[in-house]
């Protein structure tokens, strides 16, 4: 029988799982409309995915700490980059910033906080009583693993996004420096 | 640059699903310290010699 808490903490990996790929997909649909991303919107989507890595591992793996820890240094560069982001930005006139604005806050604005709400969040997974793995007690990650179908889901669409903007990064950028303003697409030569 | 990074965090999430941790934590590593290398270089252009 699993302790409650370690189920309590893996559906809440699960959940933050699903809140990190909720704005990567978003920005998705925002660059399918035309709005390219910027080579700091891309820093800040590999932050994402860094985090969403140690999630990962969580779920497949077990609930450990150094799980965690990768996480939260995944979401402590991110959180760097937007802050970058933001300062470059907050002496622009009203209306400014660079690309468009989702319930009034830049895409790189809701990147902040998303990592600070991811930070939060993980400070409260650990606090979670029983909510790690430890050797030797009765839990099977592989068994957990095959009997959650929302978990699989949710990491074989992690996958996919990731594999979705690394093929969209080459396009835009190539292997080389990203403009500054991206105006079209590298492959297109623009 | 980016598309590579993006690449190597794809491959370390393809190989924490078929269980092999190490590959896919020194993957993490690599990725992480890659992405603070470039947001480096977009911040302060200190790499711009090689670039």
């Amino acid at each position: 029988m699993i302790a409650d808490g370690r189920r309590l903490a893996y559906n809440l990996n699960i959940l933050a799982l699903v809140c990190m790929q909720a704005p990567l997909y978003g920005a998705l649909m925002v660059q399918l409309t035309g709005d390219l991303p910027c080579p700091l919107c891309l820093l800040e989507r590999l932050g994402m995915f860094a985090v969403i890595i140690g999630l990962v591992m969580n779920v497949r793996l077990g609930i450990r700490p150094a799980h965690y820890g990768f996480s939260i240094a995944g979401a402590m560069t991110g959180m760097a980059i937007a802050g970058r982001h933001v300062l470059l930005h907050i002496n622009d006139p009203p209306g400014g910033g660079y690309g468009g604005s989702v319930l009034g806050l830049h895409l790189y604005t809701w990147a902040l906080i998303v990592f600070l709400c991811f930070l939060a969040g993980s400070a409260v997974l650990l606090m979670i009583p029983d909510g790690i793995d430890e050797s030797g007690d009765d839990v099977n990650p592989r068994a957990r693993w095959s009997g959650s179908r929302p978990a699989r889901v949710v990491c074989y669409m992690a996958v996919l996004i990731c594999v979705v903007n690394a093929v969209l990064a080459l396009m835009e950028c190539g292997l080389g420096q990203c403009p500054d303003n991206p105006t079209g697409y590298w492959i297109f030569g623009n | 640059m980016l598309a590579l990074i993006f690449t190597i965090q794809a491959i370390a999430l393809i190989l924490v699903l078929q269980e092999k941790e190490k590959a896919a934590v020194g993957c993490f590593w690599a990725s992480l310290a890659l992405t603070l290398i470039w947001f480096n270089h977009h911040a302060t252009e200190s790499l711009g010699f090689l670039f």
